[in-house]
């Protein structure tokens, strides 16, 4: 179950940021429609920080994990 | 490396993700730009001033003289240049005149062969600055709300429409449309305020005050830009805007009050119109003798009406948007 829970995490992870390169081209091409700044990516930009957080904080205490063995 | 049994092979993994990023993007897009949604209007109604004297007949005194038995029909502006106005309305393909309003529409063309570019001008004047106005896509200021200009031009009774600044494609930039406020939010484009009083002022985001706005008596303003004068009516060099290669353009200009024009440059057409740079676009309207010129929506947007009829040839046929600037009669 933690597993299937890390990898959803993982490629979420992926997806955001992948979604976030795509408004980034978008807006500088076309900077009025504001793909970044409005107020629902604002959330989205919110949900990839937390998720960059977990996935980093995992990651590091599976490396301590298997350090200490 | 983190240990990954499972029979998902990894590159799996990402070729899903490239696909969810794309159906997300995509999604993202239909939902949020295009899916008609009303937007909460600011609701300020900006009403027009004692100084607002178009139609005040002190001034009407003062710059028309010893006014002519014949041209008594002229009022406001109208006095100013009563060689443009008539007293019944005159219509043909290319002109309208009446006592209120006088449009001439020329087609123009510059260089030849893969370089031809070709424009319209629409050249106005009115006798009050309430003839020109700004219709809303479906009568609805809102996000995803889209019409054809001409469908709108036909339905407000235009005589010449143009399209705006497509206000609907952007959460933020201001919105004042015939005197009142819809939004107040400035972004960072330029922005354009026709006053009253008919004066039409450009600015840049830091020059630009909202409630300096509503204090002037504003009764336009329109959010995308660029400006193309100087402050003095030259040509600019450098441009608030990142769309400065060769487009169809949409300009709204301004000689003094009562007096403007529309233009449109058709575009992305080779051996018809190649279309303009924005320093192309800023010397044009220079040469129309403007005092200040402002950019609107250009591209596939671009497009200009004369009596609900397309007078220009809009790339790929046009598009809806959400918003015009047009000349119409009163009711």
């Amino acid at each position: 179950m933690m597993r299937i829970l890390k990898f959803v995490l993982y490629n979420l992870n992926i997806i955001l940021a992948g979604l976030f390169m795509v408004f980034q081209i978008l807006d500088i091409y076309n900077p009025k429609m504001n793909f970044i700044g409005n107020d629902i990516t604002i959330y989205l930009l919110f949900a990839f920080c937390l998720l960059s957080i977990v996935n980093a904080v995992t990651l590091l205490l599976h490396e301590y994990r298997n350090k200490k063995k | 490396m983190l240990s990954c049994k499972n029979h998902f092979p990894l590159w799996a993994h990402f070729v899903i993700d490239a696909l969810c990023i794309a159906i997300f993007s995509v999604a993202f897009y239909e939902f949020y730009y295009n899916l008609p949604t009303e937007l909460e209007s600011e609701n300020i109604i900006i009403e027009r001033s004692k100084d607002d004297r178009s139609t005040d007949v002190s001034y009407q005194e003062e710059i028309s003289g010893d006014t002519n038995k014949d041209e008594s029909y002229l009022y406001g502006w109208a006095l100013k240049f009563p060689d443009k106005f008539t007293e019944n309305v005159v219509s043909t393909d290319i002109s309208y005149t009446s006592p209120n309003i006088s449009v001439t529409l020329t087609k123009n063309t510059m260089e030849s062969g893969n370089s031809v570019v070709t424009y319209f001008v629409a050249d106005i004047y009115i006798a009050d600055i309430e003839y020109l106005q700004s219709g809303f896509a479906r009568d609805t200021y809102g996000r995803g709300y889209a019409e054809n200009i001409e469908d709108m031009s036909e339905r407000l009774g235009a005589v010449i429409a143009i399209n705006g600044d497509y206000y609907g494609r952007s959460n933020s930039g201001v919105v004042i449309r015939n005197g009142t406020v819809y939004r107040a939010t400035p972004d960072s484009t330029d922005v354009c305020v026709l006053y009253y009083d008919g004066r039409m002022e450009t600015f840049s985001p830091d020059e630009f005050d909202v409630d300096n706005a509503i204090e002037d008596s504003a009764y336009q303003a329109w959010s995308f830009g660029p400006a193309l004068l100087d402050k003095n009516g030259f040509p600019l060099t450098e441009f608030n805007s990142s769309v400065t290669p060769l487009n169809p353009r949409t300009v709204f200009g301004y000689y003094e009050p009562g007096h403007y024009c529309f233009v449109v440059v058709d575009g992305r057409q080779t051996g018809y119109s190649r279309g303009m740079t924005m320093s192309e676009l800023s010397i044009l309207m220079n040469k129309l003798g403007c005092r200040a010129a402002y950019n609107l929506d250009g591209g596939q947007s671009s497009l200009m009406t004369m009596y609900g009829k397309i007078v220009n040839q809009p790339y790929k046929n046009g598009r809806a948007v959400s918003d015009s600037i047009l000349i119409k009669e009163l009711e």
